[in-house]
């Protein structure tokens, strides 16, 4: 394996990392679109929802 | 201590709650843009100390909720009990804003009054006395400006209602003990709050132009809320934001962009050159060419949020909602309906979202289904693509994808309207037009930069992922080992597409690359881009000498091996199929029926495929005298469409007698 084959393959696994980080943290926080600049005021949204649900389900 | 911002739409409470938080929550200049509640810390500079939490609520022209989000702000007002509340008055329109600033006090929470937009006051020449109006309510009064740069006002609000915190106010205006089931003794008592309300205004302004004259504004009004001059206006307005963003200034810039992009990439693979050609191939072509044929659309897409951020903000895109509203009444639709599409010019979601303003559930769930038609933002390098490689860059594809969005929104409010077995309901909607301004230029920079992050994040996330996958699919075959040149056709990627792409014959497209863009599209729409550059091995997408070429000509239309009768079609088909799976789940959180959701889907795919199916077939026998191929199966599978829209409607409709025949059906006689 030579050197440019060596940091192709940490450069590839380093991008990939990070950008599937990215995403699986995002995906945890709510956040349905990656990148959204308003994705919070959309899981606030959803909070809301899923609490009107329970208060339909409650009475 | 919590805080509560409540005031009437649009009267600027997100403008001030940012200013005071931090946040960029999204603003705008008509009601409705904030639809649920938003809770963050207030800026150490105006919490001095104390821990006080801001919270954002929709606007509510009176406690009696009409609308779901001003049952949201009148819920969180009565049931959480905030310690104070920020009252945000429109200044400029202080007769009807006092109104609900009453029935606020009435409630026992400390109120701090915000005199805000103060400054468009000096302008008009409106005196406001507020000590006058602080005395009269009973409660601290401060005039406020939310987009000036320095916030003493703003810290002042704050300050005041700090103060209050703990102590009781007393109302100047107390309602008759009423019974609220009597609809004539509310009336008169909301007549009685109107009188008093206006008796404090006539003492406390003083106007030097009454709004009773007609102005220069209100005569511009007229001219853009006709319904034959408004649409008129509103599609040479358009057909600018395109021209300017897709044929002029955005390919301008973006072909300097895609220059230094592709010198990355040739930078890239250069060091490559002694690694094994799957890893080469895998950095340079999958990672650095997908992913930078889908950034070098970015100018383009910049270039029309900055052009959507300056109409929005002088005012204008409110009243394409007025003009907009008695047509979609027409076809079944709320005049509400306008909003979530005028916002999905740049993101679906948000767009689907904003439906929740909609009263009646039948108007929302079908504007949800519909909304996402007009393409938006992430579809816009799909457009430019093909206008640029097929149709030397003219803006007249952008325009005519834009207006045939609209179009298949009137269709399919039409179509749904038969299949439900709509009847007509009277349905109201009421914007209150902002006043006109010059545009900031800075806000407009802004709102741009923040979609060019988004994109970007995009880009370098779930985009470089998928071009990776697509690159690995299409670099392996089942046995992972690496197709030879010339076996492509075994790759994952093309056994998995190739079924897809049988199907995609009718339509004039039927290659497994062109099918394997178009499912990537559904993660994200961007994806068609960044795919179609893997599989055809493309990267310079913009280059404006090729531009001048057309009809297959340059390089990208000639890899592709379409015509412009295909090439148009299978852009229409990207843009009208289902939107990216965010947006359907938007929409099923909005919609909260399967039935729906699936019905919505599949409306979707039948009307890509069908306006694609038509644009092939007519489009080749107008320009070659024939049909194209797979006419009989594509018609076959368009009247099979037809033919399960047709069994659905009557399926519901025989619900429908079922459910309100006054006599019993034939099956409940033999039960």
């Amino acid at each position: 394996m030579n050197a440019a084959t060596a940091i192709s393959i940490i450069i590839i696994f380093l991008v990939v990392f990070f950008a599937i980080r990215y995403i699986v943290r995002e995906k945890r926080k709510g956040n349905k679109c990656i990148g959204c600049p308003y994705a919070e005021s959309c899981q606030k949204l959803q909070q809301l929802k899923q609490q009107e649900k329970k208060q339909e389900n409650d009475q | 201590m919590r805080i509560a911002f409540a005031g009437n739409p649009n009267s600027g409470k997100t403008t001030m709650y940012n200013a005071l938080t931090g946040r960029n929550e999204k603003v705008g200049n008509w009601g409705g843009v904030t639809v649920g509640s938003k809770t963050y810390q207030l800026k150490e500079e105006f919490a001095k100390g104390q821990e006080v939490i801001a919270v954002d609520l929709p606007g509510a022209y009176s406690m009696s909720p009409y609308t779901p989000e001003e049952s949201i702000t009148n819920e969180h007002v009565r049931d959480e009990h905030p310690d104070a509340i920020i009252n945000i008055v429109d200044a400029t329109n202080l007769s009807r804003s006092l109104f609900f600033t009453t029935q606020l006090l009435e409630l026992g929470i400390p109120v701090v009054v915000a005199l805000n937009k103060s400054d468009i006051n000096e302008k008009e020449g409106t005196v406001i006395d507020e000590k006058a109006l602080s005395e009269k309510l009973g409660c601290p009064v401060v005039k406020t400006i939310s987009t000036a740069s320095g916030h003493a006002d703003l810290a002042e609000v704050v300050d005041k209602a700090v103060a209050l915190y703990g102590k009781g106010q007393k109302p100047r205006y107390v309602q008759s003990d009423i019974d609220l089931h009597d609809k004539n003794a509310v009336d008169a008592e909301d007549r009685k709050r109107f009188a008093f309300v206006n008796g404090i205004v006539k003492d406390v302004e003083k106007r030097a132009q009454l709004s009773s004259e007609t102005t220069g504004a209100d005569k511009l009004d007229a001219v853009l809320t006709n319904p034959i001059a408004g649409i008129l206006v509103f599609a040479g307005v358009m057909y600018l934001v395109f021209m300017i963003s897709q044929a002029k200034l955005g390919p301008f810039i973006a072909d300097w962009l895609v220059g230094w992009i592709e010198t990355f990439q040739g930078f890239v693979a250069d060091k490559l050159a002694s690694a094994p050609p799957v890893l080469s191939t895998i950095i340079a072509d999958g990672i650095v060419g997908g992913v930078g044929a889908v950034v070098g659309f970015l100018p383009l897409v910049m270039v029309m949020y900055f052009l959507i951020a300056l109409l929005e903000d002088c005012g204008y895109m409110a009243r394409v909602s007025a003009v907009l509203d008695p047509l979609f009444k027409r076809v079944g639709l709320s005049g509400k309906s306008v909003i979530p599409i005028v916002i999905g010019t740049g993101c679906g979601i948000p767009a689907v979202m904003a439906c929740r303003t909609i009263r009646d559930e039948r108007e929302r769930r079908a504007t949800s289904m519909l909304t996402t038609f007009i393409p938006c933002g992430a579809k816009i390098p799909v457009i430019a693509l093909f206008a640029g490689a097929f149709f030397a860059g003219a803006s007249w594809v952008s325009f005519l994808s834009y207006f045939l969005g609209l179009a298949l929104i009137f269709l399919g409010a039409l179509l749904i309207k038969a299949v439900t077995g709509y009847k007509y309901r009277k349905s109201f909607f009421i914007i209150e037009f902002p006043k006109w301004k010059i545009p900031s230029l800075k806000r407009a920079f802004f709102s741009m930069l923040e979609r060019a992050k988004a994109y970007i994040i995009k880009a370098a996330t779930i985009i470089l992922v998928c071009n990776l996958v697509v690159q690995l699919m299409q670099t392996y075959n089942w046995h992972f080992q690496v197709v030879e040149e010339g076996a492509e056709s075994t790759s994952i990627l093309a056994t998995i597409a190739t079924p897809f792409a049988f199907l995609l014959i009718p339509l004039g497209f039927g290659v497994w690359q062109l099918a394997a863009a178009a499912i990537t599209g559904f993660i994200a729409k961007e994806n068609v881009v960044g795919t179609l550059a893997v599989v055809f091995a493309l990267t310079k997408f913009i280059d404006t000498e090729e531009l001048a070429m057309t009809g297959g000509a340059n390089t990208v239309a000639a890899t592709m091996g379409l015509t412009t009768v295909t090439a148009l079609a299978y852009l229409f088909f990207n843009l009208y199929t289902p939107p990216c799976f965010a947006a359907i789940g938007a929409m099923n959180s909005e919609m909260r029926s399967k039935g729906w959701l699936w019905s919505a889907i599949g409306l979707q795919l039948a009307t890509g495929y069908t306006i694609a199916f038509l644009v092939n077939q007519f489009g080749t026998l107008f320009t070659e005298g024939h049909f194209a191929k797979g006419f009989l199966p594509g018609l076959i599978a368009v009247l099979v469409i037809a033919f399960v829209i047709f069994m659905i409607a009557r399926r519901v409709r025989a619900h429908f007698d079922e459910q309100y025949s006054l006599h019993q059906t034939g099956a409940a006689k033999a039960a």
